[in-house]
């Protein structure tokens, strides 16, 4: 019952009472402002699910990008997983060094309060996709776009205009199942992934070293296909259905999954011996 | 409740903070640590407690060792350096959620804690707005209010006027009659000496003198 009770508090300290999750709103919306902008200069149409699309666009392959494209940064890609691995950063160690240390005495067993910790910490990156895929469909709602889970041909090859001459045969993604796979559980998994892996880093070094690690994982998988690069899971347009030779789902599944359950037993072996200090630098 | 340590030592980054402590404690009695600044005395009751792990030696709570087959001592309420409470919550309602991890005490145990430590359970006034002396105040009820078997209390008159080292002795005093195991640290040394049953000198991680009473 104490296990499930340190859940529960985490869910509402962790998720309920933090205001880290505006920022999902707000850098949809900026990001559907973008897409509707690049649509509409190209006078075609999209779903909620090309903004969607647009929203976890990344970049394409760097070895693919020729000398007259010039250096490109999948800026608004790295803002939007950033923003949810800063969501997922600080809470517990914040919260283990105040009011967290009475909790943690209380619920008996260390590896109680890690369990919980990994909950959390999936549980916000997944409430963070929920806060932007609402965002982009009252967005789509407030501007007459369709709200059907499919791209339509014209707003897909606008938006991955950079790719068109590679498209795999599935890009449209026909099949919901597709969809659900290439726009909802690859970025969620592969994002679950980082966040996990930042926040085991988490108990070794200081916060911010471990977000910057983080947006380095990010920065690594922008400028390489490496499948150990997490990141490239959750850029739409390397996922195999959008891109010809484009990144595995079920390699990114793996790997993800591989990556998620690592970070929770490492950590869980961690804390064991961990000294709890009431200062964030030392907990 | 019974605590033993054997040959307890903490180094931290190559600096040896508890040097070879062994001692054993029982219910209903207060232990008192004394000691400048640095001490160790902090280290000590952080040990006890579960929150760090010795380097070097054993602690035993009820003949279980602390690390091993315990994580952290069954019942215990702590007061450690500063208390930190939710800024945003009522002293109430920090108490709550603290409580409602075990599920042990209900709202009327909490009111009769605030009741005890000189704080209105009615005050709506957030955390933040508190004086140092009032979150004192509640760090202390943190500590008792499950009625736990050990209590460590760190400085827990800090901050507070005369009316507050009262309560503070006060409480000590039906703590110990309950049976509760109370170690403590504190500079209140002409009024605390005779609530305690053993003073322990500690001096650069070890104890260099017990007087017991």
């Amino acid at each position: 019952m104490k296990f499930f009770r340190t859940i529960r508090y985490d869910l509402i300290r962790g998720i309920l009472k933090r205001p880290h999750f505006l920022l999902m709103p707000i850098i949809s919306v900026m990001l559907c402002l973008r897409c509707s902008y690049i649509l509409n200069l190209n006078e075609v149409a999209g779903s909620w699910l090309d903004y969607v699309m647009f929203c976890f666009k990344g970049m394409k392959p760097y070895n693919s990008i020729t000398v007259e494209e010039g250096f490109m940064v999948p800026l608004l890609w790295i803002v939007l997983l950033g923003a949810m691995l800063y969501t997922s950063l600080e809470y517990p160690f914040k919260d283990a060094g105040t009011i967290g240390q009475q909790v943690i005495l209380r619920s008996d067993k260390r590896i109680y309060w890690w369990l919980s910790k990994c909950i959390w910490n999936l549980l916000t990156i997944f409430a963070c996709f929920l806060l932007i895929y609402s965002s982009v469909a009252a967005f789509c709602i407030a501007n007459g776009v369709p709200m059907i889970f499919e791209n339509f041909y014209e707003a897909t090859n606008v938006i991955f205009s950079e790719v068109n001459d590679s498209f795999a045969d599935s890009v449209i993604l026909s099949r919901t199942t597709t969809a659900v796979l290439v726009t909802i559980i690859m970025p969620i998994i592969s994002t679950m992934a980082i966040s996990m892996f930042q926040m085991l880093l988490g108990l070794f070094m200081k916060q911010i070293y471990s977000f910057v690690i983080s947006m380095a994982v990010l920065i690594i998988s922008a400028y390489s296909t490496f499948p150990l690069a997490l990141g490239n899971y959750s850029m739409v347009i390397r996922n195999e259905h959008i891109l010809e030779s484009g990144m595995k789902n079920v390699v990114g599944f793996i790997l993800s999954t591989i990556g998620i359950l690592l970070s929770i037993a490492f950590g869980s072996a961690a804390f064991t011996s961990f000294d709890i200090f009431q200062d964030k630098k030392n907990c | 409740m019974e605590i033993e340590m054997e040959n307890v030592g903490k180094t931290i980054r190559g600096t040896v903070i508890i040097k070879d402590i062994s001692l054993h404690w029982s219910s209903g009695n207060i232990y008192w640590l004394q000691g400048y600044n640095g001490c160790g005395k902090t280290m000590l009751m952080r040990l006890v407690s579960g929150l760090i792990r010795p380097t070097s030696g054993k602690i035993f709570v009820d003949e279980k060792i602390l690390g091993k087959e315990l994580d952290f001592p069954p019942s215990a309420g702590i007061l450690l350096e500063n208390p930190a409470f939710l800024s945003s919550y009522t002293g109430f309602k920090n108490l709550s959620i603290i409580a409602g991890i075990t599920g042990n005490i209900g709202k009327e145990d909490i009111k009769t804690t605030l009741n005890r430590v000189g704080l209105d359970p009615d005050d709506k006034r957030k955390y933040r707005k508190y004086s140092l002396g009032m979150k004192q105040r509640l760090g202390v009820a943190a500590a008792i209010m499950e009625k736990p078997e050990l209590i460590i209390l760190d400085e827990p008159t800090n901050s507070l006027d005369e009316s507050g080292v009262q309560m503070v002795i006060k409480i000590l005093k039906e703590e110990k009659a309950r049976g509760a195991l109370i170690v403590m640290a504190c500079h209140e040394a002409e009024r605390l000496r005779d609530v305690s049953d053993a003073i322990y000198t500690i001096e650069a991680g070890a104890i260099t003198k017990v007087i017991t009473h």
